[in-house]
């Protein structure tokens, strides 16, 4: 599994990296978690078809978008429950 | 009858007869004026987040920005984008890719600032408090007065040379705009209900801080500052309050929700309306932080530009309300 955490620097992108990193880590299963921000960020958000910064992608699909939720919901966003 | 009624009883109970603060004090006044305004702004502002939850939801940016390039608008498109600006949450996180995203996506450079201006100063959370502490014929006024700015903001800047006053890296970054490629809208199903009420949760407590902070200041002017004493040091709301009002607020960074209850003192003291107004939408629509980040989007001179206009437009508007409220 592949999550992407792509913003464009901000506070709030670099907050969403943070939970994002400790609900896998409650999840417990193998993941890639990759940081995309700055000039990448923003060309992954592009190629995105985004114009909201943080967004969450699993497996390179877009789950999560515009603010960051609580730990909870990236565990469920992540695990495909929602 | 006033909904909010039984707010009022709660804090009235609480403060004489659970904490015994006797009433008629100052401390009473400011005590009360802060838990009656919390409590009412915190039960509006859950109510407005997840009408907004529910309007992210089925009308993202990624959507607006289609629809703005479905077809030619001949000039619509600047009280669309104005529109759009105030009905959608926007923070100034996103500033960058909104800009990258409408320029690749083909949508003039007035257009954008339509929606720039718009959004943070139309802020659909502020409209919600001040309909609720001013009443709907102010509100309606104010909502207007946003959009007007956005809409003559925009096109006076829509004369801007966009290869001489953007980045190059944005404009770089531009061509890699992938239209079509929006996530889809999830259809609804019950479990949206949900979601939308975690996402109203998640944004009422992160404005919180605002609002206790904005509702404690504006307890401290309601109780503490005298009847008279803005009246005396303001010369009854000379023509040079409004400016001032400006060069003040300008310097401040609040989310509108942290500004509301502060004006609202203001008002209950005997200032102004426009001035008043004037105050907050400066502090709301003029921010340091959100210059910066639009620093690395464009010129200097621009952005001033882009500042200039703002300003003047908000001390028109307080001029204006000042003179028919």
């Amino acid at each position: 599994m592949k999550i992407e955490v792509i913003g464009t620097g901000c506070p709030t992108c670099k907050q969403l990296y943070a939970l994002t990193l400790r609900a896998a880590e409650r999840i417990g299963k193998e993941a890639k978690i990759e940081y995309i921000a700055e000039q990448a960020g923003m060309k992954r958000l592009m190629e995105l078809g985004l114009m909201r910064s943080p967004a969450l992608a699993v497996d390179g699909k877009v789950v999560l978008v515009g603010y960051e939720p609580s730990i909870d919901k990236i565990k469920d966003l992540i695990l495909g429950k929602e | 009858m006033d909904i909010f009624a039984p707010l009022q009883w709660l804090a009235d109970w609480l403060i004489y007869s659970a904490f015994s603060i006797q009433s008629g004090t100052q401390l009473a006044d400011s005590v009360n004026f802060f838990i009656y305004d919390s409590l009412k702004i915190l039960l509006l502002l859950i109510f407005i987040n997840y009408i907004m939850a529910i309007a992210r939801h089925y009308l993202p940016v990624e959507k607006i920005r289609a629809f703005l390039t479905s077809r030619k608008w001949y000039g619509a498109d600047y009280l669309l984008a104005a529109t759009f600006g105030a009905i959608t949450p926007f923070c100034s996180c996103s500033s960058i890719p909104f800009f990258v995203g409408f320029l690749g996506a083909g949508i003039p450079i007035g257009v954008t600032f339509s929606f720039l201006i718009t959004s943070p100063l139309v802020n659909e959370a502020a409209v919600i408090l001040l309909a609720g502490l001013f009443g709907w014929k102010l509100t309606l006024t104010y909502v207007v007065s946003g959009m007007a700015i956005g809409v003559i903001g925009g096109t006076v800047l829509s004369r801007v040379n966009v290869q001489k006053h953007i980045n190059k890296d944005i404009l770089d970054l531009s061509k890699n705009v992938n239209l079509g490629n929006e996530p889809a809208i999830q259809k609804f199903n019950r479990g949206l209900w949900l979601t939308w009420w975690r996402e109203a949760y998640e944004f009422t407590k992160k404005l919180m801080p605002y609002i206790l902070i904005g509702v404690g200041l504006g307890a401290v002017i309601h109780g503490f500052v005298p009847q008279n004493f803005f009246e005396a040091t303001l010369g009854s709301n000379a023509w040079w309050t409004v400016p001032v009002a400006v060069i003040v607020a300008a310097p401040l960074y609040s989310n509108a929700v942290g500004v509301v209850p502060i004006v609202q003192a203001f008002v209950a003291k005997g200032v102004a309306i426009g001035t008043s107004f004037a105050f907050m939408m400066a502090t709301v629509g003029l921010s340091l932080p959100e210059a910066l980040i639009l620093k690395k989007v464009m010129s200097l001179k621009l952005l001033v530009a882009y500042f200039g206009v703002v300003t003047l437009g908000i001390i028109v508007i307080g001029y204006l309300l000042n003179i028919f409220f």
